[in-house]
């Protein structure tokens, strides 16, 4: 990992960041922006409209905040699991965790529930479904990866029948567009409140797998070699899923169902930084921070319309994925 | 492969020699079937049947020559019944009138008759009247592709199709209630006698009865006391829908499924809500609709939510003479299946204020002609109020109409644009639509930042809950820079028995309400409590209460 390999991780965030703030439907030019934001934290006479700021500080900055903390967690989750489970075809919502929170927010939303007891219904959901799926797989008091992949698709089918299910009864004015919306993910409901809830969960557990990250490494050679070298696997496991959990189920809870990010970010960032859990969590936080970052930039600005997040990372990841693909042979490195 | 051929092939053999064995006896019992009835159609002739069909052409014209059991007096009438027209029959555009003394005049027939009502069984009581063939034979005959209307005084109807009335396809029973074995053939008859004696004044002066052995009962039901007339017409008739599809409808449509949430209220506006046999689970949510129509929750619901889904199963077994639904709402596959299964399917347009008037003329015409004056008194409400209001909005500048956001922001946060009916009602209010511009079509998710860039000056808010979602917005920091924010014009849509914003009949009332909140003095003289009363006594014969107007018009259910 060289220095410049850092300095770039570290500055393309910032600078996409700042960019994203004054792109947008409204023009506000780059210096108003910064005028703006240190406007918060210094005396400056206002010679700005109440729309100009009310866009900067309530909507673009709550909404870019948010995509790259969820981008930056989905990404670092993905890359942890797909280490844990040896496979690179792994995501974050392998054991279940975006159909359960899916359910729980369509159950919310049947009930009319307001915005923040939808988060925290989504969020408990989430938390459910990995735990059932966790249970499910516990053999022996060891949970075997295969048992745990299977789990998860039995979880995910079962939640994911229960919002089929609940999209047939729900009304097609208010209710079901609500909910479809909400599948396909967005971060238009993005305020301050939510960021309160989600960022500290999301740094929380992005402490606790980069943590971990070196035991993940032993962990990636198998479970047996894991356990010769003094590795407790079945704790580090543990540990893993719920650190993964508690950031996928508080990403998902505030955007919506957001695919393709977990899988695909961490393969580029192997790419950059190689295999070595230590380099590549942090790597895998930067890029998907800025990817799901542009997206979302194109996502409220390409059209009137606020284009649901999950379509447009499936534009652009699929195609990505598939070339990956070509690219390894299907390999593992 | 090759040494597990023979068993493959036994299984097979095996299989045939079921299933030959099946059809066998299936052969069998559909052969006994078909002998018993032909026996049964033998033995109406002959006189050891109980179905004693004594006609007479009878020379006097008064005497009856059957004596029942019971032996009640004549009842004495002031008036004498045989003078008047008793019954009219109706081919086409030839009519003709009977008094008793004529029905009596004709070859009348003494039979038995039982009713069973539920679980009632009334009779045997000993009949005379007039054969329905008989009738319609001396009006010109019917054929299978005709139908008959009956009419009773009060106003009440039946239908009875060729083969009810010629080879008396309809349901017997035993005297103990259950369903009776194909027995001999009822037989349609309007009565003049019961028991030796002239109907009394609840069922005469002639009634319709079913005449069957004297071991068998018929439903009620499709007896007609005080029956008055009887028309013969086609027994279909075609209504061309918006698709300009002919289609083929029963003359009279007694049950109508209505796929589409919105024009279930359309139909009840125009009296035909008791017809509805088959609706949608989401009108089975709507309170207010609940409220003026509480049977609508106990019917099947086949359509849910999603568009183009239908539970066929469900569907058929409501029998429905028509299916209403929006134009293109089910795929070619599933309009197949509707034609298969003999369900004609009428479709609508939803799109404009001209859509609206079509579908309730369509609706209308599937109806009946009953429901043709209601429809044009709906319409040319409809039309008076757009009169109204845009004959004073249309003098307005644009530059002076206020900008007008209409949205729900219910997870979703969305708008509708050009070419919907919520852009049409703002235009004929006198505002402009903010989203027209740049959104086409009903509900399209749109950006916070958007909402502020076009900072309207008010907005409507048309998504359940309605107020809770003004509240919100009003405190929301997002929508802070907006002038309706500031302003505090922010409004819940009015709902009633459907969202007044959206497709609906009560887009009437719709016109009315948003010119008022946009131009409060220009319509001082519009009392929308006032119209909204009118509205729902007038065309749902439902009066209001001013809590019940005050729900309405907050976007709520109705005051518990």
């Amino acid at each position: 990992m060289s220095k410049k390999k850092i300095i770039l991780l570290i500055a393309i965030p910032l600078i996409v960041f700042y960019v994203s703030l004054f792109v947008g439907r409204y023009s506000a030019d780059p210096w108003t922006v910064l005028r703006i934001l240190l406007s918060k934290v210094f005396p400056i006479t206002h010679n700005w409209s109440s729309t100009a700021e009310v866009i900067v500080i309530q909507i673009r900055l709550p909404r870019a905040i948010l995509a790259m903390f969820v981008g930056a967690g989905l990404s670092i989750s993905g890359a942890a699991y797909q280490g844990m489970f040896r496979n690179p075809l792994v995501s974050p919502d392998i054991l279940g965790v975006s159909a359960a929170a899916g359910f729980g927010a369509t159950l919310a939303i049947l009930l009319s529930a307001n915005i923040w007891e939808l988060q925290l219904v989504a969020f408990a959901f989430g938390v459910l479904g990995v735990t059932l799926t966790y249970f499910i797989a516990r053999i022996y008091k060891t949970t075997p990866t295969l048992m745990l992949v299977l789990a998860g698709v039995v979880v995910a089918a079962f939640f994911g029948a229960l919002v089929a299910g609940a999209k047939l009864i729900a009304d097609p004015v208010s209710k079901l567009p609500a909910i479809t919306y909400w599948l396909l993910g967005s971060f238009n409901r993005a305020t301050y409140k939510s960021l309160y809830t989600v960022v500290p969960i999301i740094i929380l557990g992005s402490i606790g797998l980069q943590l971990v990250s070196w035991r993940l490494n032993v962990l990636s050679m198998g479970d047996d070699e894991a356990r010769s070298m003094g590795v407790k696997t079945e704790s580090l496991k543990f540990f893993i899923i719920a650190c993964t959990t508690l950031i996928t189920a508080s990403a998902v809870s505030v955007s919506g169902i957001v695919g393709w990010v977990g899988l695909v970010i961490p393969h580029v960032g192997r790419m950059i930084v190689g295999p070595n859990h230590r380099w590549l969590l942090p790597t895998s936080m930067a890029l998907g921070a800025v990817f799901l970052l542009v997206v979302d930039d194109i996502a409220r600005t390409a059209t009137p319309l606020d284009i649901p997040i999950g379509i447009l990372t499936g534009l652009i990841g699929a195609p990505f994925f598939a070339y990956l693909l070509r690219r390894t042979k299907g390999g593992w490195k | 492969m090759k040494n597990r051929l023979p068993g493959k092939i036994r299984w097979i053999a095996g299989l045939c020699s079921v299933f030959i064995a099946l059809s066998l006896i299936a052969a069998s019992c559909s052969a006994a079937v078909t002998s018993t009835s032909t026996t049964t159609t033998t033995t109406t002739t002959t006189p050891t049947s109980t179905l004693t069909t004594t006609t007479t052409t009878p020379t006097t014209t008064t005497t009856t020559t059957t004596t029942g059991p019971f032996t009640t007096p004549p009842p004495t009438t002031t008036t004498n019944p045989a003078a008047t027209t008793v019954l009219t029959v109706v081919n086409g555009n030839t009519s003709q009138n009977y008094t008793v003394e004529q029905l009596q005049a004709l070859e009348t027939t003494a039979a038995y008759g039982t009713t069973k009502s539920g679980t009632t069984i009334t009779g045997p009581n000993d009949y005379i009247g007039v054969k329905f063939t008989t009738l319609l034979k001396a009006s010109g005959g019917m054929t299978s592709s005709e139908a008959l209307t009956i009419t009773a005084q009060n106003g009440s109807t039946e239908d009875l199709s060729y083969a009810q009335i010629y080879q008396g396809t309809v349901n017997t029973y035993t005297l103990t209630g259950s369903t009776a074995a194909a027995g001999q053939q009822p037989l349609f008859m309007v009565i003049y006698s019961m028991n030796g004696n002239p109907l009394d004044a609840k069922t005469g002066p002639v009634e319709t009865g079913i005449m069957t052995e004297n071991d068998r009962a018929s439903d009620a039901s499709l007896w007609l006391p005080m029956t008055t007339q009887i028309t013969i017409h086609p027994a279909t008739r075609t209504v061309t829908d918006s698709t300009g599809a002919v289609v083929i409808i029963p003359w009279t449509v007694n049950r109508i499924a209505d796929a589409w949430h919105a024009n279930n209220e359309i139909v009840m506006l125009l009296g035909g809500g008791s017809k509805l046999v088959a609706t949608t689970t989401v009108v089975q949510g709507l309170p207010w609709f609940i409220k003026l129509d509480p049977a609508i929750t106990t019917i099947p619901a086949p359509f849910t939510s999603t568009a183009g889904q239908v539970n066929m199963e469900m569907l058929i077994a409501t029998n429905p003479d028509v299916l209403l639904c929006s134009a293109g709402s089910f795929t070619a596959a599933t309009m197949a299946q509707f034609a298969a299964a003999n369900i004609p399917v009428v479709q609508m347009p939803a799109a404009t204020f001209a859509d609206l008037q079509t579908t309730v003329n369509i609706t209308a015409q599937v109806i009946g002609p009953q429901a043709l004056p209601i429809a044009a008194n709906y319409i040319s409400y409809l039309n008076g109020n757009i009169q109204t209001v845009s004959s004073v909005t249309s003098a307005i500048p644009a530059a002076q109409r206020p900008t007008v956001l209409h949205t729900s922001q219910y997870v979703v946060l969305s708008t509708d644009g050009s070419g919907s009916l919520i852009d049409a009602w703002i235009n004929y209010a006198g505002g402009v639509d903010v989203a027209s511009a740049t959104v086409s079509g009903n509900q399209k998710a749109i950006t916070a930042e958007q909402i502020a860039a076009w900072n309207p000056s008010i907005i409507i808010v048309g998504t359940a809950p309605n107020a809770a979602n003004v509240q919100s917005i009003l405190s929301d920091p997002q929508w802070s820079s907006t002038t309706a924010v500031k302003n505090k014009a922010v409004y819940a849509n009015p709902t009633g028995v459907y969202l007044w914003d959206r497709y609906s009949a009560e887009e009437a009332l719709q016109i009315l309400w948003s010119a008022k909140l946009l131009w409060p003095t220009k319509f001082a003289n519009i009392d929308i409590v006032q119209e909204t009363k009118n509205f729902y006594s007038t065309f749902f014969h439902y009066q209001l209460t001013d809590a019940d107007v005050a729900a309405i018009l907050a976007g709520n259910g109705p005051p518990s």
